[in-house]
């Protein structure tokens, strides 16, 4: 980009006052890449809706708001279990929890193997300075997205996962991500890093929620790698408020043998853009992902995927479905990449929508790019109502018309939802989406009790 | 229980119904027959209350109610069942949610408790005797994957588990082999009573083999033009329509 926005430029003085001040308190494997980011960053620019992959969402307005950004301050002593309970029913996890973009958790989190590693970003990089410099930025720059350039750029915390070879986690690990700020507006920046080695199992849950409604920005990046037969469940459930902006990259190399699943729940949220990124790194792996949003007054939800076949006999799926309501605006662009030495790929894509309103909006935008010649690929989408002829066949058994409604809807949103392996969350989920199709407020009952509240840390 | 006046109805601007004559009493079954477009589906959707059709006059009497002035869904809790001629698959809801949501939204209406679990077990299971439906197509979702046979074998299942006091059921005998039909018209007449009524629109008189009606009325480009006793069916069977049409 040859000329830098003022938004831009806002960013980058942002990062020349605070750099002293990440550097102190971070280490030198996180610091080294600084410099190199936000050359990039310069290079790239924020996306607009110029760049193809942001043509429905344009970032750089997203960014242009007068956000108050964190870094490296001092958190005042927070208290896990006094500012979060997570009421998911039955809900058994380990539970890890992010606070105006710093990890908080100060226990261990995995109890039952000393050898998987939860903590936070931060702490990795010192104490584990050899596993985590392996790992760290190597997916992220290949994205070429100034989004992702000025998360590295400004790189503070996170959590980081590691499971070793052979090693699978007992229960799943749930990674609260909590915005408490009461008072302004504030940008935060997380930065994930993820590693599972071979024939490693784990199951993640990604929760954003709030507890202030504030306007407030979170841009995350998540490297994720998947070492040789090794399964890796991720499971983001999106949850604030209307006025929040949800910026996320998840870019996973998986290796042979695999099994990456990612299961997205979008439903509250003023803008939620969500990147994700999947490398297949060797033969045999496969990939699904899936997707749910239910959106409605101003909500925009954008989902953009990308899925690399690079070598033969991979499979992927995906299932993205959104219901959007009001003057809500859906969008959908995937790419399934299959190149040419990649024979014998299975790849299916499907992106499916109900609008309900004249003003409600959905682009989609299915792609495969296909350079091989023995492989079964499909995509499709559909942009439709309601069934008609099914809204009259429910109401002329008597069930009326708001019922017959949420019945159809339901089961619309419940084809990707049953693909959850986690039964509590699944049952969280399906309440959650219910009483989101009935109208009520849709937030996990302990999370809005305290918006009611008002509570301010 | 049932009385149509001078019945009219359009659908977009196109007059199918051209003022229709009928009264059903408890206890009866009718017959509606008559050839290809006469109407027949029209007045069944209109009665169900399916709002692309426009009434623009007349007068309908259910119960000693303006018909005419219930939704859809009041109608079918005050007891009107319409079989579909076409039933509706619905992916993803189970006939078991379908069927619950029905049995409760009546007992709603009637200002009933909804009901218990092992209750609704039972009563689906003695009702799916009745049409000897398969226990599969229960677990599965609304007609998705079921034969012809087996959608309207649902319909019948379905009327069985409402209790429906007016049953019009849309040419249900469409499509089916001899043993459905058989099936399908012994669930019909098994759940007949003094206090319920059928209306049966078809076009072939083998159902009226198995549904004895009490009377036969011949609906013609939107109007009855004959009426009268299972008799008539036969003749029709025998004669076809013109005679009726070239004495108009």
């Amino acid at each position: 980009m040859s000329t830098t926005t003022e938004i831009e430029k806002k960013y980058i003085d942002f990062y020349i006052d605070h750099k002293a001040i990440l550097d102190q308190q971070s280490s030198d494997i996180v610091n080294k890449h600084r410099t190199q980011a936000i050359e990039n960053f310069k290079f790239l620019g924020l996306p607009t809706s110029n760049d193809e992959r942001y043509k429905y969402t344009n970032l750089s307005k997203v960014f242009d708001q007068n956000f108050d950004m964190r870094v490296g301050e001092q958190i005042v002593d927070l208290n896990v279990e006094s500012i979060f309970k997570c009421d998911v029913i039955r809900l058994d996890a380990y539970l890890a929890l992010l606070a105006k973009g710093q990890y908080v958790t100060k226990e261990r989190v995995v109890s039952h193997d000393e050898s998987i590693i939860v903590c936070s970003l931060k702490e990795a990089a010192k104490k584990y300075s050899q596993l985590f410099e392996k790992y760290y930025n190597q997916l992220a720059p290949q994205r070429e997205d100034g989004v992702i350039e000025l998360n590295t750029a400004l790189a503070f915390d996170g959590v980081f996962i590691y499971v070793p070879k052979g090693k699978v986690v007992d229960k799943p690990i749930q990674i609260v991500n909590l915005q408490v700020d009461g008072k302004e507006n504030n940008a935060i920046q997380l930065r994930h890093l993820i590693v599972l080695e071979d024939r490693a199992e784990a199951k993640l849950i990604f929760c954003d929620d709030s507890l202030t409604s504030n306007e407030h920005l979170s841009s995350a990046v998540a490297e994720v790698f998947v070492g040789e037969n090794a399964h890796l469940e991720m499971s983001k459930m999106q949850n604030e408020h209307n006025e929040s902006r949800n910026i996320s990259n998840t870019i996973v190399r998986q290796s042979a043998h695999s099994v990456v699943t990612s299961n997205t729940v979008s439903l509250l949220g003023g803008v939620i853009r969500n990147n994700l990124h999947i490398e297949m790194d060797g033969e045999y792996c496969e990939a699904n992902a899936y997707g749910i949003a239910l959106i409605d007054k101003a909500q925009k939800v954008d989902t953009f995927t990308y899925i690399h076949h690079a070598h033969p006999n991979c499979n992927s799926n995906q299932l993205y479905k959104n219901i959007i309501d009001d003057e809500a605006v859906g969008v959908f662009s995937g790419t399934v990449l299959v190149d040419k030495n990649a024979q014998k790929t299975n790849a299916f894509q499907a992106n499916n929508n109900i609008i309900l309103t004249d003003k409600a909006k959905m682009n989609t935008k299915p792609q495969l790019v296909i350079y091989a010649d023995d492989v079964k690929c499909s995509h499709g989408a559909t942009v439709g109502q309601l069934d008609e002829n099914a809204m009259f066949y429910m109401r002329a058994r008597g069930i009326e018309e708001k019922d017959a409604k949420m019945l159809l809807m339901y089961a619309f949103a419940d084809d990707v939802i049953r693909k959850m392996s986690i039964t509590s969350l699944r049952e969280n989920t399906e309440d959650l989406v219910r009483r989101r199709l009935s109208g009520e407020l849709s937030l996990c009952r302990n999370c809005s009790s305290r918006i009611l509240m008002n509570s301010t840390l | 229980m049932l009385s149509i006046k001078n019945l009219k109805a359009n659908i977009n601007g196109k007059e199918i119904l051209k003022g229709i004559n009928l009264e059903v009493k408890a206890g009866e079954v009718h017959a509606i027959m008559g050839p290809n477009g006469s109407g027949k589906s029209t007045l069944a959707s209109v009665l169900a209350g399916r709002e692309i059709f426009e009434v623009t006059d007349g007068h309908v009497e259910y119960m000693g109610e303006d018909l005419l002035e219930l939704s859809v869904e009041e109608r079918a809790s005050k007891g009107i069942f319409l079989g579909f001629q076409y039933p509706v698959e619905i992916p993803g809801v189970s006939m078991v949610n379908f069927m619950k949501a029905a049995v409760n939204a009546q007992r709603k209406h009637r200002g009933e408790e909804p009901i218990n679990a092992s209750e609704f077990l039972k009563l689906m299971r003695e009702k799916k005797d009745i049409v000897e439906l398969d226990s599969k197509l229960t677990g599965r979702s609304v007609n998705e994957g079921f034969s012809g046979g087996e959608k309207k074998r649902n319909e019948i299942f379905q009327m069985a588990m409402l209790e429906p006091k007016l049953s019009i059921l849309d040419e249900t005998d469409s499509g089916l082999d001899i043993d459905a039909l058989r099936i399908v018209a012994n669930g019909v007449t098994k759940l007949k009573n003094k206090d319920n009524a059928t209306v049966v629109i078809t076009h072939y008189q083998r159902l009226l083999d198995y549904i004895v009606p009490d009377f036969v009325h011949v609906l013609y480009k939107g109007k009855i033009i004959k009426s009268g006793t299972k008799e008539l069916a036969l003749e029709l069977e025998e004669k076809g329509y013109d005679w009726l049409i070239k004495d108009l």
